[in-house]
């Protein structure tokens, strides 16, 4: 180590009255002289001292219990740290601290951004405004929303938000005034941007975040966007297309590691759109053959296009299909998915209204979960089909489904592996209905019923009971009432009142 | 004591000792007691300090001198003091076999040097010392966070940045631009914008 000596004193103590001082007004001046002197002064204890007694008298060990670093430089305490060193330190705070702290300075801004991962974008401007504030700030995304943005806000807002499928709309306040009103239902199809301001926002995106993993968007007919996003983003896993509809489903096939695709083809009482049929479901099957999990929200199609996914897509493990819109017979195209694992219906209205001969309809050999919530289930022959197609299923999970009587639900007594099995929200099974399906089920290790009002404790017979206590796992709470108070504990909600009526 | 083998021996030899004067700089590394490798590292104050040759590979900083062939002599640092530097050689000596580290020095490791050296959890007793190694007031913690910045040794950064981020925890703005002595370099409209911005730009 060259020994450089030390700087004189008086330079010290021109350095002070400088104005890294009117930071510290407050604070007394030798706090200032003390974070002025540079490395030659403190060399050695000895000039240490020196330059504490010309700070303001004290002693070095009072000052520095600790001991000082010998580069102090101005009053800026993380000057000398690296920005890995400050994002350790800001990435442990909680994400809504993180926000603000983009509030303290432009360097915390610009560190803060690159923490950033996840972004729903509210404001189109925001990111194709003049200086791509979006990917100026947050280089390092890798799930980005920005369906909310591709919504044109009302021109003049009502205040009221109409929430469909996860998308919330501001809706215009004089609706109610459209005369005749321009849809069937109460309130106008929403308006997106045009194609041309979705694809040069895409641009943007696409080339500032080359690292995103998810992307949801609204579907445009040209190609452009999507193919800039494939191009540049080659890590892109998850893909969420809304108002998609078969043309904009020709650029998926560059999309090569696509894994998770969610396709959303109508949303009632926001838009209808042409949708998905079975071009598009055929394009989708020859283009992304890694596909693992799907979810088809309002689409159409029918039999031909399932089989094709399943044909196809032979890593496809789950199968999610909301509000469906398929032709009669698409059910029997499910055998093709061999790998299929789960099989979700979330809100469908119907679940096929004529399955065809069962002798075609098929099994999905690796089905281990089948899943319904919000479905109707009125029809006894489409929901025999289902079961026969899950034949082999593990799992079963039924909630809030409407029709299911003790007759409907006496047809899934044909899956003889059940281990699981979740009954929540249907109030039409009594317990001679579930007694004696589950007796049927010689696997059944755990079950759960919550909310079934037509079962109740008295109704339990013996054998039941027996039934119940061979289940490794038992969750037993049919009366919504009690699952109520349950919720409400501690609440001072439900007590009918008796308190506020007590007489003193 | 989380030193998986190293015996009682060690645990005395890094008390500060003023290094022999007048070694040669060709000299092969001390051998300290235990018949371990040491180094001499040497604030930049003129304290000299003897570190277990491997707990000093916990810094990357030290790593990098020690493979390019600089640690025969006293290491000089002269950005840090001696009473940091007997701090952080303490810490280093406490996070031996540490899993943050050590799993990279294996990466690393060349001749079989570390072969003695199995990772091994944190004990109470080191998590107690993590603690107690931060509880200073605030030119104390960056005093840390500016040696760890410079020697790069994940136990020491994470020990820190922890302690740091736990600080300013619960501050506004103002407090944390005060606590980090930070000047607001924005214009009063640009911060509006920036507050606004989080209301309607995004989420």
């Amino acid at each position: 180590m060259p020994s450089r000596r030390p700087a004189p004193l008086p330079q010290l103590k021109k350095a002070a009255p400088g104005w890294p001082g009117l930071w510290f007004r407050e604070k007394p001046l030798k706090h200032v002289v003390f974070k002025m002197p540079l490395d030659p002064i403190l060399r050695s204890p000895k000039h240490r001292d020196v330059a504490a007694a010309a700070a303001g008298g004290l002693a070095p060990g009072h000052l520095h219990g600790h001991g000082r670093l010998l580069a102090a430089d101005g009053p800026d305490l993380t000057a000398p740290l690296s920005d890995e060193l400050l994002l350790r330190i800001l990435s442990q705070l909680p994400s809504p601290l993180q926000a603000s702290a983009g509030l303290v300075c432009r360097r915390w801004l610009r560190l803060v951004g690159r923490l950033r991962r996840s972004l729903t974008l509210l404001d189109w401007s925001f990111l194709d405004g003049p200086s791509n504030r979006l990917v100026a700030r947050f280089p390092e995304l890798d799930e980005v929303d920005i369906v909310p943005a591709s919504i044109t806000p009302p021109v003049c807002p009502s205040g009221v938000l109409l929430t469909r499928g996860g998308v919330s709309v501001q809706l215009e306040s004089e609706f109610e005034a459209f005369d005749p009103p321009p849809s069937p239902g109460l309130i106008p199809e929403c308006r997106f941007l045009t194609p041309d301001a979705v694809d040069r926002g895409l641009e943007i995106l696409a080339e500032g975040c080359p690292s995103l993993r998810k992307l949801s968007l609204v579907a445009v007919a040209s190609e452009f966007g999507l193919m800039k996003v494939a191009d540049e983003c080659l890590t892109l896993l998850e893909l969420e297309l809304h108002r998609c509809t078969d043309q904009s489903l020709r650029p998926i096939s560059a999309f090569s590691n696509l894994q998770v695709l969610k396709l959303v083809g109508a949303v009632e009482g926001l838009y209808s759109g042409p949708g998905v049929t079975d071009i598009g479901l055929t394009i989708l099957a020859h283009g992304c053959k890694r596909l693992v999990k799907l979810e088809l929200s309002g689409c159409e199609g029918s039999y031909d296009g399932i089989s094709a996914i399943g044909r196809c897509c032979l890593m496809l493990e789950e199968l999610t299909i909301c509000d469906h819109r398929m032709d009669e017979g698409w059910m029997a195209g499910l055998s093709y998915c061999g790998n299929l694992k789960t099989l979700s219906l979330v809100g469908c209205r119907r679940i096929d209204t004529d399955p065809g001969p069962t002798a075609y309809l098929g099994t999905c050999p690796a089905i281990e979960e089948l899943h319904l919530q919000r479905c109707q289930l009125r029809d006894k022959r489409s929901l025999n089909a289902l079961f026969l197609v899950c034949e082999a299923v593990r799992d079963i999970v039924i909630q809030d489904c409407w029709g299911l009587d003790n007759d409907m639900f006496g047809t899934a007594s044909i899956c003889r592996r059940v281990k699981f099995f979740s009954l929540e929200g249907c109030s039409l099974l009594t317990t001679e209905g579930l007694e004696s399906v589950i007796s049927s089920w010689q696997d059944l290790q755990s079950l759960r019923v919550v909310s079934c009002n037509r079962m109740k404790d008295n109704e339990v017979t013996p054998a039941l009971s027996y039934l119940f206590s061979l289940l490794k796992e038992l969750q037993w709470r049919p009366d919504s009432r009690s699952v109520l108070l349950t919720s409400l504990s501690g609440t001072g909600m439900g007590k009918k009142g008796g308190r506020f009526f007590k007489r003193s | 004591m989380s030193s998986g083998d190293s015996g009682p021996s060690s645990s005395k030899q890094l008390v500060q000792q003023p290094a022999a004067a007048g070694r040669s700089p060709n000299q092969p590394p001390l051998l300290g007691a235990g018949g371990r490798k040491v180094i001499v590292l040497k604030s930049g104050d003129e304290e000299e300090f003897e570190v277990d040759l491997l707990d000093a590979m916990q810094s990357r900083t030290l790593r990098r001198a020690i493979e390019d062939g600089c640690g025969d002599g006293p290491m000089p640092l002269p950005n840090l003091t001696g009473p940091v530097l007997a701090k952080v050689v303490e810490l280093f000596r406490r996070h031996r076999g540490d899993p943050r580290w050590a799993d990279e020095l294996q990466e690393t490791e060349k001749e079989g040097m570390f072969k003695d050296y199995a990772p091994q959890k944190p004990t109470a007793e080191v998590k107690g010392f993590d603690r107690e190694f931060v509880s200073v007031d605030r030119d104390a913690l960056f005093d840390l966070l500016r040696a760890a910045n410079f020697l790069e040794a994940p136990g020491l950064l994470d020990v820190t940045c922890d302690a740091a981020a736990d600080a300013v925890m619960n501050m506004t703005v103002e407090e944390v631009r005060e606590y980090f002595g930070l000047v607001n370099d924005y214009t009063p409209e640009e911060e509006a914008a920036l507050r606004k911005q989080h209301e309607w730009a995004f989420q």
